[in-house]
Order: C-alpha cells, then sequence, then structure tokens
C-alpha cells in the first residue's frame, strides 16, 4: 500500500532535474560571488603592499641606513674621544697643580687639595658619558639591523640584514638613569 | 686608614682617565704604591708578580670583567685573602647581590667623590 502512494507521488525526472539544475545554478552564483570577494580582497591587500613599499622606499631606508646612521656612529666615536682628550688635558693641568701646591702656604694646602679632589671626582664624567653613548651606538646598531630587515622584506633585492648583535649581558648594562639609579647608601645597606 | 702607605694597590679600569683619576685621589690620600691594567685578565698576570694589598676594580670591562676577575681572585688560594673593591656604574641591586655573593669587600657606584672612596678604602683595610 505504502510503495503505491510513494510511487504515485514520487517526483518526474523532469522535476528531478529542474531541481538539481537550479541547485547547481544557485551554487554558481555563490561561487562566482565568494571568488570575487576573495579577489577584491586579494586585490585590496596587494595595493596596502603596494603603499607600504612606497612609503618605506619614501622613507629611504637604504641611504639612512649607508649615512644617516653611519654618520650618527661616526658623530658619536668623535665625541668619546673628544671627551678622552679634554679629560687628558684637565687631569695634566690638575697634575700641574699639584706639584705646585707644595710651594703654598701650609694653611692653604688643604683647601687646595680639597679643590683638586673636586675636580678628580668631576672628571669621572667620561666614563659615564662613554658608557651612556656607547648605549646609544647599540641602539643605532638595532635600528641599522631592523632597516636590514625591513629591506630584505619588502625589497628583497637591497640589502641582506646583519647578524644580531650579541644580547647586552643584563649585569652590564652601564650606568642607570639618575632616577633609576640606587644611591651609595642603599648600596650599603645591601652589602651590609 | 692603613698606616702602611706603601701598600701596593692595583687599579683596573677599561678608561685610563679613570685609572688616572682613581690614582690621583688614592695619592691624595696617601697611596703612591699604585698599578693599573685595563681589564681582569691583566690584572690577574698582575697580581701573579707582586703582594697586592687592595685591588680596586671596574665591572664592565672586556674581554674579562671585574666580576670575572672578583671571583678568579676568591678562588686563587694565593689571592683571595685580598681585599677587592668594586667601583663601577653599575648600580642596580642585583649587580650589588651578585658581586657581595662572589666575595666583594665594598662596591662604590660612579660617579663617586674623593670622600666615598677614602671612606670604603679605610674600611676594607681596617
Amino acid at each position: 500500500m505504502s510503495e503505491k502512494v510513494s510511487i504515485q507521488g514520487a517526483p518526474t525526472f523532469e522535476t528531478v532535474l529542474s531541481t538539481l539544475q537550479h541547485l547547481v545554478r544557485e551554487m554558481e552564483l555563490q561561487v562566482h560571488a565568494l571568488s570575487t570577494r576573495v579577489r577584491n580582497e586579494v586585490l585590496e591587500l596587494s595595493s596596502i603592499v603596494d603603499n607600504v613599499r612606497r612609503e618605506i622606499r619614501g622613507l629611504e631606508p637604504e641611504d639612512l641606513k649607508r649615512h644617516h646612521i653611519r654618520a650618527a656612529n661616526d658623530e658619536l666615536d668623535a665625541v668619546v674621544q673628544h671627551l678622552e682628550s679634554a679629560t687628558h688635558d684637565i687631569l695634566n693641568a690638575c697634575e700641574g697643580l699639584e706639584e705646585m701646591a707644595a710651594d703654598l702656604p701650609p694653611e692653604r694646602q688643604e683647601d687646595f687639595q680639597n679643590l683638586l679632589a673636586r675636580i678628580y671626582e668631576s672628571c669621572s664624567f667620561h666614563d659615564i658619558s662613554g658608557q651612556r653613548i656607547r648605549k646609544v651606538v647599540d641602539t643605532l646598531k638595532e635600528i641599522e639591523r631592523r632597516l636590514g630587515l625591513l629591506l630584505r622584506t619588502y625589497g628583497a633585492e637591497l640589502v641582506e640584514p646583519e647578524d644580531k648583535p650579541a644580547k647586552r649581558d643584563p649585569l652590564m648594562e652601564g650606568p642607570a638613569l639618575p632616577h633609576e639609579a640606587p644611591s651609595q647608601e642603599e648600596i650599603d645597606a645591601l652589602l651590609s | 686608614m692603613s698606616k702602611d702607605k706603601n701598600l701596593p694597590i692595583l687599579i683596573v679600569d677599561d678608561y685610563r682617565t679613570m685609572l688616572r683619576i682613581i690614582r690621583s685621589l688614592l695619592r691624595q690620600l696617601g697611596y703612591t704604591n699604585v698599578d693599573e691594567a685595563t681589564d681582569g685578565s691583566m690584572a690577574l698576570q698582575k697580581l701573579k708578580t707582586k703582594p697586592y694589598g687592595l685591588i680596586i676594580s671596574d665591572w664592565n670591562m672586556q674581554p674579562m670583567s671585574g666580576l670575572e676577575l672578583l671571583k678568579a681572585v676568591r678562588a686563587d688560594p694565593d689571592l683571595k685573602h685580598i681585599p677587592f673593591i668594586m667601583v663601577t656604574a653599575e648600580g642596580k641591586k642585583e649587580n650589588v647581590l651578585t658581586a657581595k655573593e662572589a666575595g666583594v669587600s665594598n662596591y662604590i657606584v660612579k660617579p663617586f667623590n674623593a670622600e666615598t672612596l677614602r671612606q670604603k678604602v679605610e674600611a676594607v683595610l681596617g
């Protein structure tokens, strides 16, 4: 009985074919819409990459790397050398004054020696400044390295990045900034 | 302050200006028997040639740092008794505690003054 009903209610071949054709058309439309969307997004991405490339070229990273950063390094080297030379001159003068101090009356000797000691103390600026400048040079080298990476990513033919500089020893970071540095009293407390 | 003003002292720093400054300040304190080294390995060589009574060393030096020098000195039966003052710009708590653990006698942070140097030298020499 049920077989008879099923046979009687079954769709005709034409109906099935028409439904399938409709489904295929729908699928084609969906696929077309999807591929158009994907294509548009790829085009948009490509346009973004082109813009990034154009902007990077505008920054002239190769010029920055080859000229400006190198020049900055040279300038800083010159500063360090000049500081050293000036400090030696000051120390030479102090040593000359120290020899002359022997001729001063005894009551002036102590004051004179104290003033000389203050000049000697102040001359340590060369060491501190030199270490701070070394930190700046390291930062410039890191910028140079990252520019190299950028060039390799967006302009492969330009420059191979240099090896990453050795990681700094966390116990050899040089002078801290004044507001970060502990006082001699705090250091003494840690040692006691 | 130690009565022996002829006590041999070794100062170690890679900045020649700092060597001159510390030498000058020590001279003002009366110490004139002062030798210099520009890194830890040079200092170790000098320590084998003379019975030094005090080492004053920077930390941040290449190829051998002040900390490595301190550890080498404390590991050497002939040198381990020598007072060792670290004079450095490395002033972080971790640095001080690391130096203390390695056996530093005293620790001075740059920039320092002559009075601080006098106090620390006096403290370690007795």
